[in-house]
């Protein structure tokens, strides 16, 4: 390991760690761009990549002292730096590419582990293919890795692959176009990997959290309306630290998201792009990559909880408003339902719809309505419908969960399921042309959902699942709703397309659409404390 | 030899000489797409026939397109925002995963080509063997081709997120940049610069590969906000809509006068070509409808040459339909700028010879030659080949364009 004298160091202000620097603090400054900061256990070591002269080596900054070390050098990339969890290991990336494809290439990317203290790399992957952005499990005992191993389509699975050697593991892979699981990191107490994750290239980059016994249970963090990558955990588990951009933004920020509620906020970080945020091993500071000189360069600041008020931005914020039809089927109604909302939209039974294990069932033909109900009169704004339902089983028809009748608009706004099993939520435009929301996926059999389907003040129509708001949108739906005819469950408003197969549990109409903390805190706390 | 015959000799040389110049002015141009990438994996017998990321494999990619007689060769210079050659303000196809943004292309031979470090510099010696053969010289810049794979966008579209394009939803996409931004603008300018340097003739520029100027991408901020000044009201949600297309028309048709301007400060004569694919009877406006509004170029002079990607031929009618396409086509362009007619081996709008072979059940090359030969007699200045990768064009299909390219249809005819 040798010192590197072509780096100006700036010393590191006494507050360091310590939270006295109000704004971000320079680390470092010099030719190449400074990236992928990673902070060493003990907090005296911060190692990172340094791009120069065509290649990446690794470098570690002396935190007290301000000397910049080389650890790894060239020729080739050296890329992701990654601490052991007791200091003395760094894991990182490797490429080394010197012939042309068609001249044959042995080794692509692939994982690598050197001592702290310098000295000879050992391989810990090979193939070629591409082994990237590593990180040691809480135990040491393995490294989670993305890798392209194993993808036939261009796409990135998680692996994992002990410390002491052996045979990568697929933890979660999904071959598909442009389908990506990067950046893991695992939670201080190990029981969740956070990472960065893409399906579609026409898609954005989004964190997720999985659960590390089994990540194909996950849960977004963040939405498609915007872009974050690289989560990093704080040392006590509250928060989870990203790359960030939406709409509105000057470029790449550093967010925090809150745990468990889900609330999330952009840090002040200054002027230019700032990404790859790392905690110190304290939980006081962050340190992260900035590019306002030009280059990018590290820089680190305190890290003061932010008071997360209003996140929401453009036509999604919240809109707090009562319910005006609510409906719990918890326990079967007597001969009419009551609405709990306190408008006064009490359900008249039309047919037998079927009541039992705190739903109910509509296979019979029967359904639920209100004729003439109050309180749908939303005119151009927005509002929302919310519902409990289980899938007992799939068709192969039509199913209309609920629909609302206006004078000039029979299916005013419909929640349905279509003939291949997917939920819809639609509202409608001016001229009453369809405008609808479509889940992503068929949903499952015989698992409590909570679904909720909005349309905003602009005119855009949402579909939220278990608290993960789903790709498609709709745009345009700026029907003004009179007085509404009728409200109807489990059938169309002419009695067709009967909702077979499909329990509703609860259901809820409301003015108003929902904020994304409150679309996705109950989910998320529901997902990390089953 | 006496004085005044000496004198009558050469003012006969002199004579043969300018119109010699005057027809090789006015060759008939067989404009040959060529995209090596897709020679990078031809296996025989184990062997891969072209080694693309070598200057010798390049040559032989060259030999194989010059077949069909090609007079020009526009060579890829990019795949999406991703360049293949070695660019300083953009990233390489290869930069997976030294930026952890990108999706690595996982071929096995394709997701391993290095271009960006490739010696000598792809383009510069393409180009170059392209002047040492007398041929034309041009690259195909479909900017921003991302319809297909992420690891095609480009490091500064990454970088500038504030510029990305949107939807009417208000949904950002890292795809595309919207030229409603002066920064991206300036950006593409310099990639324009780049091109230059390696001594292009021709900037052939495709208005289908760019996945980007769909007016569905344009909801950005400087773009509605002069919409809602020109028209004061907010946009349309329908990307569809007329106003909105022809709206953002305007900014695709400002970028092409930057880089007409661009190209004329060079001090050479570049030829900016312009694609345009699925013409339509004109006042149905398809083109419109991407943002293209080919028309005012023409009527402006911002281009030299428009090449027709291909037209909507009717089945019923393929080579009467299509002639009466290409007749409206020239019509319109009235000789202000230079037309080239398509010689489609692409078929992805079912548009190209495949559908003809379909429509008529006749072989590629009789296809072929019947589209050039059409061409020709229309008075088009050429033919546009898309794309000439190994055995697109059948070895028939080769043979025939070539004869008719060095023979029949050798000069444009007079009008």
């Amino acid at each position: 390991m040798r010192a590197l004298c072509d780096l100006v160091v700036i010393p590191l202000c006494m507050g360091l760690g310590a939270g006295l620097c109000a704004q971000p603090l320079q680390l470092t400054s010099g030719p190449g761009d400074h990236t992928e900061a990673a902070w060493s256990p003990d907090g005296s070591c911060i190692a990172f990549q340094l791009a120069a002269e065509g290649d990446h080596r690794l470098c570690l900054l002396d935190v007290a002292g301000g000397q910049v070390t080389v650890l790894v050098d060239g020729p080739g990339h050296a890329l992701y730096p990654a601490w052991s969890p007791d200091g003395r290991w760094i894991v990182y990336c490797h490429q080394n590419i010197t012939t042309t494809a068609v001249q044959g290439i042995e080794n692509g990317a692939n994982l690598l582990v050197v001592s702290a203290a310098g000295g000879e790399p050992r391989r810990l992957t090979s193939g070629l293919c591409r082994d990237y952005v590593p990180c040691f499990s809480r135990d040491g005992e393995s490294i989670l890795f993305s890798s392209s191993r194993g993808s036939k389509q261009p796409s990135v699975g998680l692996y994992s692959v002990p410390f002491a050697g052996g045979e990568p593991r697929e933890m979660i892979l999904e071959d598909s176009q442009d389908v990506a699981f990067v950046e893991p990191a695992v939670s201080p107490d190990g029981r969740f990997i956070a990472h960065g994750f893409i399906a579609g290239f026409r898609s954005n980059w989004a964190v997720r959290l999985a659960r590390a016994t089994d990540p194909t249970q996950a849960f977004s963090l963040t939405e498609p309306s915007s872009s974050c990558t690289s989560p990093a955990w704080s040392p006590d588990g509250r928060w989870i630290a990203c790359t960030g951009y939406r709409p509105g933004d000057e470029g790449w920020g550093i967010y925090v998201i809150s745990l468990p509620d889900g609330g999330m906020a952009r840090l002040q970080t200054g002027p230019g792009n700032s990404r790859s945020p790392a905690w110190s091993p304290d939980g006081d500071s962050l340190v992260f990559e900035n590019n306002r000189s030009g280059g990018y360069q590290l820089y680190s600041m305190p890290f003061v909880a932010p008071t997360i008020v209003a996140e929401e931005t453009g036509a999604e914020v919240q809109e707090a408003a009562g319910a005006v039809v609510h409906y719990s089927f918890a326990r079967a109604p007597g001969e009419t339902l009551e609405d709990l909302s306190g408008t006064g939209n009490a359900g008249t039974m039309t047919g037998e719809p079927d009541f039992g294990e705190g739903a109910v069932a509509f296979d019979s033909g029967g359904s639920i309505d209100v004729a003439a109900p109050r309180g749908l009169d939303f005119g151009t704004g927005p509002f929302t419908v919310a519902a409990e339902i289980t899938v007992a089983g799939h068709t192969e028809t039509l199913r209309i969960i609920a629909v609302a009748k206006y004078p000039e608009s029979p299916l005013g706004w419909q929640l349905y399921l279509n003939e291949e099993g997917q939920l819809w939520f639609n509202s409608r435009t001016p001229e009453n042309l369809y405008v609808g929301a479509r889940s992503d996926f068929r949903l499952p059999e015989g698992k409590r959902l909570s679904v909720l389907g909005y349309r905003d003040r602009s005119g855009k129509v949402s579909l939220v699942i278990d608290g993960t708001l789903q790709q498609s949108t709709g745009t345009g739906a700026m029907l003004s709703y009179p007085d509404a005819e009728l409200l109807r469950l489990g059938r169309q408003y002419n009695g067709s397309y009967v909702a077979e197969g499909v329990l509703v549990h609860e259901f809820e109409v409301r003015p108003g659409v929902p904020g994304r903390r409150e679309r996705i805190s109950r989910h998320l706390q529901e997902f990390l404390n089953p | 030899m006496n004085a005044p015959a000496l004198f009558s000799t050469m003012a006969a040389l002199l004579v043969l000489s300018t119109l010699a110049q005057a027809q090789e002015a006015q060759r008939f141009e067989v404009a040959a797409w060529v995209d090596h990438f897709d020679f990078a994996y031809i296996p025989r017998d184990g062997v891969a026939l072209f080694d693309t990321e070598t200057a010798e494999g390049n040559s032989k990619v060259l030999d194989h397109v010059q077949e069909v007689g090609a007079t020009t060769i526009l060579w890829r210079n990019c795949a999406g925002s991703t360049m293949r050659y070695q660019s300083k303000v953009e990233s390489h196809h290869q930069d997976a995963p030294l930026d952890k943004r990108r999706v690595p292309d996982s071929r096995p031979m394709w997701g391993w080509m290095r271009y960006g470090e490739a010696e000598p510099d792809i383009l510069g010696s393409a180009m170059e063997m392209c002047r040492e053969r007398g041929l034309r010289r041009g690259v195909h810049w479909p900017f921003e081709e991302t319809h297909w794979a992420i690891w095609t966008i480009g490091e500064w579209n990454m970088e500038h997120p504030q510029f990305w394009g949107r939807t009417a939803d208000g949904q950002p996409w890292w795809g595309r940049v919207s030229l409603g931004h002066p920064e991206a603008v300036e950006h593409k300018l310099a990639l324009v610069d780049e091109l230059l340097e390696r001594g292009i003739e021709t900037l052939y520029i495709d208005t289908w590969r760019n996945g980007g100027w769909s007016p569905a991408y344009e909801y950005v901020d400087p773009v509605v906000a002069a919409f809602e000044r020109q028209y004061g009201q907010a946009p349309p949600a329908s990307p569809a809509d007329p106003r909105w297309c022809r709206h953002v028309a305007g900014y695709v048709t400002d970028f092409l006068r930057k880089v007409r301007a661009r190209l004329d400060a060079s001090g050479r004569k570049i030829d900016l070509m312009v694609g345009v694919q699925d013409i339509a009877p004109i006042d149905e406006e398809v083109a419109l409808r991407r943002g293209i509004d080919w028309t005012a170029w023409v009527d402006e002079g911002i281009i030299d040459t428009l090449v027709v990607i291909n037209v909507r031929w009717d089945a019923g009618d393929p080579f009467g339909s299509t002639r009466t396409l290409y007749r409206e086509v020239l019509d319109r362009v009235s000789g202000r700028c230079r037309v080239l007619l398509p010689v489609q081996a692409y078929d992805f709008s079912h548009l190209g010879m495949p559908s003809y072979q379909k429509a008529t059940e006749l072989g590629q090359d009789e296809v072929a030659g019947r589209l050039m030969r059409m061409a020709w007699e229309e008075g088009a200045d050429g033919v546009s080949l898309e794309c000439v990768d190994y055995n697109n064009y059948s070895e028939a299909t080769r043979a025939a364009l070539r004869a008719l390219a060095e023979g029949e249809c050798r000069w444009v005819q007079a009008n």
